[in-house]
């Protein structure tokens, strides 16, 4: 007997051990305040001034959050845009932040003009040689200036760069909203040809690695299929509408520079380094921008060759000629042109003095467009960055069409938000209604809300600590398992009253017969949600997951303790 | 008199089960003409959303714009595909549109979303939530969507089977939960609604919602040990429609409240396939499987 109330009393205490866990994963921080850090860009100010980008599996709350800047508290993201927006150039800022001081000194914007006159400017570059030492030959690097003239140019201010931090609101839980919920962008991607297992995992590193120097690091990629065999690579992107990235996820990204039909380096293992400071990257000082019709401006930034690659370049160009241009400059007969996934984006005339030698260091150049000249500045550096990160991170195994994107607007979320609670707390009064309509008694009424209270807490705790989004799905799922568990508590409740009525039954085999019904419900809705788990690109998933893990921690968790408090109660 | 019209439906239950089989004989009947009809007029067994064939849904929160003036305007002014507006509302009150149309192209896009900020004024992109469907995509969505469909049918099916290891009213118990589907469905395609991936996940949650309440009177009926098997039908009924009235109560209240188009079409399923599944646990189910155990007792 008393071995049997323990039994019972074990029950109630895998409850109370569930609430507690769920509350340690769930870990509300309702005091939680300031701007949260999503992404910091590379080589901008802030990162300059070593704040870094919060790695992708930080728990919300263990996210760096600014609290300060310039000692002035921030309590959201509001207060972070009024202490940073229209800040002048070169002016020092001190940001404060959950994890330290850092010192962020604001840049100017400028704008290059390409005057007429001509000046003389002085590169060193670095070339390979053969040498032949004590009778072998030898590659050896040598550093040799050149002198060349180019036009002049102005530099004018024409306004601040942004300090390169993008923020969200602080997070007060470890519960993780869905893209649904807090706005962001979601491409799915399908590859031309079927990969590898470890065909896909590189190319999901490198996409990684693409959307991380692209200055984005609160990204999710992972591969999904469906129940056809299709392979699908779903990129969620939180916060922010990025469009751009589109391109960049779905170019190949297949680089190659080409004498004729040779090829003299592709991206990625060619390549040893790419500049991406403004000493050797940016809008090109001897192009500029112009205006044919359309504003339009020219970039350019060095690479580094591998040694095999510039020796190859030394051999490819030996036997060509030399062209002397009626402008007075010699070039090279052939032109060393750049593919980017099969497509000529430039071709670049081969310096006469290059002829047989190892060039390892080469400007990539290109350009941008726009209506207006902020517009045509920005594109124009957006390009640059694109083709650099394909550069740095190389080809993609496999070409991959965008099949389908989602940009989901900040604002519909925080709607979202507000409607979910609306609806959950009218949800609940409705049941209540009936409930006190079909028992008229409220004592049954209490327990039957407060699991279920319980339950969605439980469950929120279960998603938290599996870093299970809760998005629009998942709120359906957390309802269609609530509804579950309010039918089962009316089941258990009702087998429990029909005793009171007849004393026929021992208590043990009205618990008995009411879990045979509900054990029997579970597993139907069970396996009626197990092809969402593969279905489409497995865009449900995250619905049939957290209805199974609502249905589950109620048939093993909550209901046994409810049938414990019905006991309790109707034995009264 | 509302005491008396009770007792006349017991009175009509108890006694004429047999014949109250009419009921959902017809309503089966009626789904099979509503659906083959639509099927003969539009050559489609049901109108599917552009998650299931392709296209794009511009949803702008927080305004609200006249329907179907925008509607027409879009038409008549975007010629590449047709386009719908739909509002979103909560309880009856606008809070925003939503426009569909079967274009995929990023620059169809821009020019849709520039015709929509002629109505609306200047949208920022934070303003608004674009989604785009490629027609390969939706199309496989649509198979994917129908081979779940029948996979939870078929594992649901095994798990009665197995459970309860009698096969006749477990056939009941599928049947029962076919013929909900059947309708519920078939309401939908009367309604013109169309259908998305979201209503299709409903579907799935119908499979394993309806399912209770047979569970619930099959276990009642088959193990209860007292009274007849009416009697036990009726404790069942008793506890069914509670559940069956609190899940309604909860679903309608989503389904008014809700600005959510996924969780609005989750809702209505359910609605719908709640009030079939009163009909076609209580008098399909309940009758064939009281038929089925009489006539067995009598042959005994």
């Amino acid at each position: 007997m008393k071995l049997k109330q323990l039994f019972w009393n074990f029950r109630t205490l895998v409850l109370v051990a569930a609430i507690i866990i769920a509350l340690v994963a769930i870990n509300p921080r309702p005091w939680n305040d300031g701007a949260a850090i999503r992404n910091v860009l590379h080589n901008s100010s802030a990162a300059m001034a070593g704040i870094a980008s919060p790695g992708p599996n930080i728990a919300p709350v263990d996210r760096e959050r600014i609290v300060a800047v310039n000692n002035i508290p921030v309590r959201n993201i509001a207060g972070y845009y009024d202490l940073t927006s229209g800040l002048q150039p070169n002016v020092s800022l001190t940001i404060k932040t959950t994890r330290g001081l850092y010192k962020v000194t604001t840049r100017p914007v400028y704008l290059v003009t390409v005057l007429p006159e001509l000046e003389n400017i002085t590169v060193s570059e670095t070339v390979l040689k053969n040498v032949t030492i004590n009778g072998t030959a030898n590659v050896v690097e040598e550093t040799i200036n050149i002198t060349r003239a180019v036009n002049k140019t102005r530099q004018t201010v024409i306004g601040t760069e942004d300090i390169g931090i993008s923020v969200f609101e602080a997070p007060k839980s470890n519960i993780r909203l869905g893209l649904e919920l807090q706005g962001g962008t979601r491409v799915l991607l399908q590859p031309e040809k079927r990969l590898a297992k470890e065909d896909m995992v590189f190319l999901i590193d490198n996409m990684n690695q693409r959307l991380n120097l692209f200055g984005l690091s609160d990204v999710a990629i992972r591969e999904a299929a469906d129940l056809s065999g299709n392979q699908y690579i779903v990129v969620e992107i939180a916060g922010v509408n990025e469009d751009e990235v589109k391109e960049l996820l779905a170019k190949q990204g297949k680089f190659e520079a080409k004498i004729g039909n040779d090829t003299v380096f592709v991206g990625g293992k060619d390549i040893t380094y790419v500049c991406r400071s403004a000493s050797c990257a940016g809008i090109d000082p001897q192009r500029g921008c112009g205006n044919d019709g359309q504003y339009f401006c020219g970039f350019r930034f060095s690479i580094s060759l591998t040694p095999e690659a510039g020796a190859r370049q030394a051999e490819l160009t030996s036997n060509l000629q030399v062209v002397r241009q009626p402008s007075g400059e010699s070039y090279l007969e052939k032109t060393l042109d750049l593919y980017l996934d099969d497509q000529l984006v430039d071709t670049l005339n081969i310096g006469a003095e290059l002829k047989g030698s190892a060039v390892t260091d080469i400007s990539i150049s290109g350009s941008g467009t726009g209506n207006t000249q902020s517009e045509a500045v920005s594109s124009t550096l957006q390009n640059m960055k694109r083709l650099q990160t394909i550069l740095i991170t190389g080809s993609l195994p496999v070409k991959l069409n965008v099949i389908s994107t989602d940009s989901i607007s900040p604002l519909l979320g925080q709607q979202f938000i507000q409607n979910a609670f609306l609806m959950g707390v009218l949800s609940i009064i409705a049941v209540i209604i009936v409930l006190l309509l079909a028992y008229r008694n409220p004592v049954i009424a209490v327990p039957i809300l407060v699991t279920s209270l319980v339950e969605i807490f439980i469950m929120l705790g279960v998603a938290a600590m599996i870093r299970q989004n809760i998005d629009l799905a998942a709120i359906a799922g957390i309802i269609a398992a609530v509804g579950t568990g309010v039918n089962d508590q009316i089941i258990i409740t009702d087998e429990a009253m029909r005793g009171e009525q007849r004393q026929a039954h021992s208590w043990k085999d009205k618990i008995k017969n009411a879990f045979f019904i509900i054990m029997g419900a579970y597993l139907t809705l069970l396996v009626a949600m197990i092809p969402l788990l593969f279905a489409g690109a497995g865009l449900l998933k995250g619905f049939a997951l957290v209805t199974i893990i609502g249905i589950s921690v109620g048939v093993f968790i909550t209901r046994p303790a409810y049938a414990k408090m019905i006991e309790v109660l109707t034995k009264q | 008199m509302l005491g008396r019209a009770k007792t006349r439906l017991l009175q009509m239950y108890e006694k004429d089960y047999r014949k109250l089989l009419v009921i959902p004989f017809l309503l089966i009947v009626l789904s099979f003409l509503v659906i083959g009809l639509n099927y003969y007029n539009t050559g489609e067994f049901f109108r599917k959303d552009v998650s299931l064939k392709g296209g794009v849904t511009i949803t702008i929160p927080g305004r609200a714009v006249d329907v179907e003036s925008l509607e027409d305007s879009l038409s008549s002014n975007f010629l590449k595909s047709d386009v719908s507006v739909r509002a979103i509302s909560q309880a009856g009150r606008q809070t925003g549109f939503i426009v569909d149309s079967g274009i995929e192209k990023d620059e169809d896009v821009d020019e849709l979303v520039s015709l929509i900020e002629q109505k609306t004024g200047v949208l920022s992109k934070d303003d608004y939530s674009v989604r785009v469907i490629g027609s390969t995509l939706g199309a496989s969505f649509f198979r994917e969507a129908m081979m779940a469909v029948l996979i939870a049918f078929a594992l649901m099916a095994a798990v009665v089977l197995i459970y309860f290891r009698n096969f006749v009213p477990s056939l009941f118990v599928i049947w029962a939960v076919f013929a909900d589907i059947l309708c519920t469905f078939a309401t939908l395609v009367f309604l013109g609604e169309s259908f998305s991936s979201a209503s299709i996940a409903a579907m799935l949650l119908l499979i394993g919602f309806s399912v209770d309440t047979d569970i619930l009177l099959t276990a009642r009926v088959l193990k209860g040990k007292e009274g007849t098997v009416f009697e036990r039908t009726l404790g069942a009924m008793g506890t069914g429609l509670t559940v069956a009235g609190a899940a309604l109560a909860a679903v309608l209240a989503g389904f008014i409240f809700t600005q959510s188009e996924t969780i609005r079409q989750i809702m209505l399923v359910l609605a719908i396939g709640l009030v079939f599944d009163i009909i076609h646990t209580w008098i399909t189910n309940a009758g064939v499987l009281r038929w089925y155990l009489e006539s067995k007792a009598r042959q005994q």
